[in-house]
Order: structure tokens, then sequence, then C-alpha cells
């Protein structure tokens, strides 16, 4: 009686697990299902779940009649800078405020975190002015500058809580043993912050990568966009050619997708950790 | 040795700051100055792609009381805010407890629930106006096979089901950051509290009401914060899904403020839309605090 009882409560578990799975990965699977679906039996009703003649013709037209190609370029020189710069300053400054002593550094973190509730919109605005003033909209430089203020506080504020529990002793061991400073942050501190380094790139490539509102409002002109930009515009215009627009966002999600399973462990202790305090 | 380390920062202290330097100038020049701006702005008669800018005290701010528009998009993004964070806890709160369950394919499970969270607004707008398509999405195509409705519904483009069908999408997306700070947060509770009550006889529920819940309280409460702040602020996922439409059903400030400035131009307008809702929210944020604090006392 009790192990019948146990095996229908381990049931009900596993089909609870397996329900709650699909409802968030089920609009991805359509996604893909989707986008290798012959254009003729895409509309088909009932819908054909498994395509019996799946195609790639849809990802050859997105790359040869679309813009996607020039969009993803886009995406990627902006992705790209934003996550370098990101790394190099929030490393730099989570080295800062957790060793050396100055007045406000404190500050600086939290007041940066504090920004992170100001609304995007409220920003972009004055930021759009500020940016045609400078001769900056419809730039690589102007989007990434844009991003950056995005990306900072927070990786600035993940980096600290990393950089603070590395142990000043073992920089301090080593810098009495006669390295350098500069040494002791590349041999020591460092190979120490990789976890933490790594989730700060990952949140940064993320945000920038799948960021709409700043690109949409600050990179409008046709050869700029970006491909949140770009993929929203042609569903526009290409209203009802769901195979090659399931096409583009698939393509859209796996480096992303990638960048998530790479770091999966430390992005979910770097949460508790340094993002959400208990 | 703890004269050295003091000797080295004193020294080196000019290094430090060289060092954060940086940030804080980009900061001050691209998030300080913008947001200082945008205060100029809403004081000011400015038209998009004129130069010129005129004081004009609070007027803008009379002009924006005065339009009917702007109570209705207030009252919408009250309601989007308030139902789409309200459903994220109830799923995020589920999911954890699930996942912090034994079971096998968990860490799996785990990485799987992030993928909405981690996925792009114009992703998930377009894939859900596929389900939802009238005609051909699989959504209407299910529910009219089960028989829970009769002809398929423009969830999208009917006033009655836009804003439902937004909060939906809205809550898909953003639980699993729910689920992950309540997930890290329940890890940390002692399992030997559980075995305790249940030598005590209390049932699985009452050991959620009384020891799971209250632990989770101050997560909870900076969630809530966090979700509620971000979801008030939203403009990608309602314009992607909607525009704001249909007939302004779905119009929040975020979308008000965009018309005003990239439609009518007039940019002091929406930096004065803006800054009321930045103004709204600060003071909700405000009472939520001490409404917290006052919880926390009793």
């Amino acid at each position: 009686m009790y192990r019948k009882w146990r095996t229908a409560k381990k049931f009900l578990l596993y089909f609870t697990v397996v329900i709650t799975m699909l409802f968030v990965i089920f609009p991805f699977i359509w996604m893909v299902l989707t986008s290798i679906k012959p254009v003729e039996t895409i509309f088909d009703m009932p819908p054909e779940i498994f395509p019996r003649h799946p195609t790639l013709a849809h990802y050859q037209r997105l790359f040869q009649v679309t813009r996607f190609p020039t969009y993803f370029k886009n995406s990627l020189i902006v992705t790209l800078s934003v996550v370098a710069v990101t790394i190099l300053m929030s490393t730099l400054g989570a080295y800062s405020v957790t060793r050396f002593r100055y007045r406000g550094r404190r500050a600086i973190a939290y007041s940066s975190l504090f920004t992170y509730m100001f609304p995007p919109i409220l920003l972009a605005i004055p930021l759009f002015v500020i940016m045609s003033r400078l001769r900056l909209s419809n730039t690589y430089y102007g989007l990434t500058i844009a991003l950056l203020t995005r990306t900072l506080p927070f990786c600035l504020w993940l980096l600290w809580g990393f950089f603070k529990s590395i142990p000043l002793e073992l920089e301090e061991a080593a810098m009495i043993d006669g390295a350098s400073r500069l040494r002791a942050f590349w041999n020591v501190v460092l190979p120490l912050a990789l976890p933490g380094i790594s989730a700060a790139a990952t949140f940064a490539f993320i945000l920038a990568w799948n960021n709409y509102t700043y690109a949409f409002i600050l990179m409008p002109s046709e050869e700029m966009k970006v491909l949140t930009v770009g993929i929203a515009r042609f569903a526009a215009v290409k209203g009802i050619e769901w195979g090659l627009i399931m096409s583009s966002t698939f393509i859209f999600v796996i480096p992303a997708l990638l960048f998530l399973a790479l770091v999966q462990r430390t992005l979910i202790k770097g949460w508790g950790a340094g993002g959400v305090k208990g | 040795m703890t004269r050295r380390r003091f000797s080295l920062e004193s020294q080196e202290r000019r290094l430090g700051i060289i060092l954060i330097l940086p940030i804080v100038v980009l900061m001050a020049g691209f998030i300080a100055y913008p947001f200082a701006y945008n205060f100029l702005l809403a004081f000011s008669s400015k038209h998009l792609l004129s130069p010129s800018m005129n004081f004009i005290g609070l007027k803008n701010f009379f002009v924006l009381v005065g339009k009917s528009e702007f109570w209705l998009s207030l009252k919408n993004q009250i309601i989007w805010a308030s139902a789409t964070v309200s459903l994220q806890l109830v799923l995020g709160i589920g999911t954890a407890l699930l996942l912090n369950m034994e079971f096998r394919g968990r860490s799996l499970a785990r990485t799987l629930i992030l993928i909405p969270y981690v996925t792009s607004p114009v992703v998930v707008a377009l894939v859900w106006k596929w389900m939802l398509n009238d005609v051909n999405g699989i959504i209407n195509y299910s529910l009219m096979t089960t028989g829970i409705i009769k002809s398929p519904i423009t969830w999208l483009g009917l006033e009655r089901w836009a804003m439902p069908t937004i909060i939906l999408i809205a809550a898909w997306e953003w639980f699993p950051f729910v689920t992950i700070c309540v997930l890290a947060r329940l890890q940390t509770i002692p399992q030997q509290i559980y075995e305790a009550a249940r030598v005590d006889g209390s049932s699985s529920w009452q050991s959620f009401l009384h020891i799971t819940l209250p632990q989770l309280s101050s997560v909870l409460f900076i969630t809530i914060l966090l979700r509620g702040i971000w979801m008030f602020n939203k403009f990608d996922i309602i314009w992607l899904l909607t525009g704001g439409g249909p007939v302004r059903a779905t119009q929040t400030l975020p979308i008000l403020s965009y018309f005003q400035i990239f439609h009518s131009f007039k940019i002091g307008l929406g930096a004065a839309t803006n800054t009321f809702m930045f103004l709204f929210m600060t003071g909700v944020a405000i009472i939520y605090f001490k409404v917290y604090k006052v919880s926390e006392e009793v």
C-alpha cells in the first residue's frame, strides 16, 4: 500500500515536471518545427506537427532575399563591443572598490545599481537627443555606449561580490614574494574571479544581444539596424511568411542559448550571491 | 603586515580611483546627465527636430492630466504591472518548489526553465503572435478541437482579450527570474526544520505555510520590488505585441510617451509623461518599503 502511494507520488512529480517543461519550451519547439516546414504545409489545418518533408528553404531565403546578414553583422559588432568593454571596465572597477580605500566607493556601486530602476524609455529619449547632438546616432559607438549604461551597473555589482570573496591575503603573499600588483592581479585574483567574470560576460552578452528599446530609438537607419529591430521590421513587412520569420528568430536565439548552457551553473550561483541577497 | 597594507593603500589610492573612473564618467555622462536632462525637457516646449527649447514651467503636466488618454494609459499600466507580477510570482514560486524536489534530470530542468527569460522580447512577441494567429495558430486550433472555444479568436486584436493575452505572455517570459531567486533561497533552508515539523505531525501544506513562506519573505520582498519596477517600466514587449492597441486597450505610459515624441514630435510632453511615471513609481516603492517595515515589526 505504502509502496503504491510512493509510486503514484513519483509519477505525479514527473508528470508535473514534464508539463512545466513543455509549457516553458513548447514555443521554441514550435518555432523550430515551423521553420523547417515547406511553405505549402505551414498553414495546414489541422496543423502538421512534425513536418513530413522538412526543408531548409526558409533559411536559404533568409540569407538570400532579406537583410538578415547585415542585421546579424551589426548585432555582432555592437554586442561584442559591449561585452568586451563591460568586462574590462567592471573587472577593474570591482578590483578597485574591493582593494583600495577611498571615499564614496560604496556609493558608486550602490548608486550605479539604483540606475537599474530607471525606466529605459525615460533614458532613451534624452539619449536620443544627446546622441544626435554628438553625432553618434546611427553609429555603433552610440548604441554601444547606451547599452553599457545597462550592463555596467549589474556587472560591477556582481563582480564586487566575487572579488570580495577572494581573500586579500593571497595577493599580499604574492606581493611579499616580490610580485608586482599587476602580476598579483593577473596570476592570483583573475583566475579566482573567472567564474564571476564569465557570468558577467553572459549577462552583458544576453542583454546587449536581446535589447530592443535602445536599438529601436538610437539606430533606426536601415543599414545600421541590429537583429532585434531588423527582425521585428521584416516581420511587420512580410507578415505572413511565418516560416521565414521563425527561421530568423531561431538563428537569433542560438547564441544566447549557447552562452546560457556554458555558464549556467555560475550564473545561478552568482545570481544568488551577488545579484539578489537572501 | 597591517602596516604594509595600510601604506600600500594610501600610496595607491590614486590607482584605485583611476580604475573606477571610466565607469563613473560613463554613468555621469550617459545616465545621470540624460536623467537630469529628462527633467529639463519635461518643463520645456521642444519640437523633436528643432534645437530650440523654451522653458514653460508646469504647462506640460497640466496638458497631460487634462487628457483622458493619460489616465487611461496609467490605469492600463497599473493593471498590466500588477497582474503580470502576480502571475509571475505564482508561477515562479510553484516552479521553484518543484525544482527543489529530487528527481532525475533536475539540473537540466533548472537550465531549461531559464530559456524564456534569456530570450529577446522580439522573439517572444513573434513566436506568440504566430501561435496566437487567428486562422492558422496552434493555440486557436487546440482550443477549438478541445471544445473550449467555438470559433477562432484574434487574441491580440480584440479590446477585450488584448490585455489579458499580453499579461500572460509577459508572465511566461519573466517568471523564471522569480524561480531562480526563490530557488536560491529554498536551498539554504535547513532540512532539519522540516524534519522536526514532520515529527511534530505537521502536514506538507502546514510546513509550506509556517516554514517555507516566512523564510522566503525577504527574498520575495526584493523580488516583488524588482519585478514590479521592471514590469511597470516595460515598453518593448507591449510595443511589439500590440503597439498599444487595439484602440488603446493596451496603451501604457511608455507607449503614450513614444507617440507624443515620435508621432506628435512633442518631446517636452513625452518627457513630462515619463517624469510623472518615474515619480509615481518611486512613490509606490517608498510606500511598499514602509508597509514591509511595519509588517516586519509586527
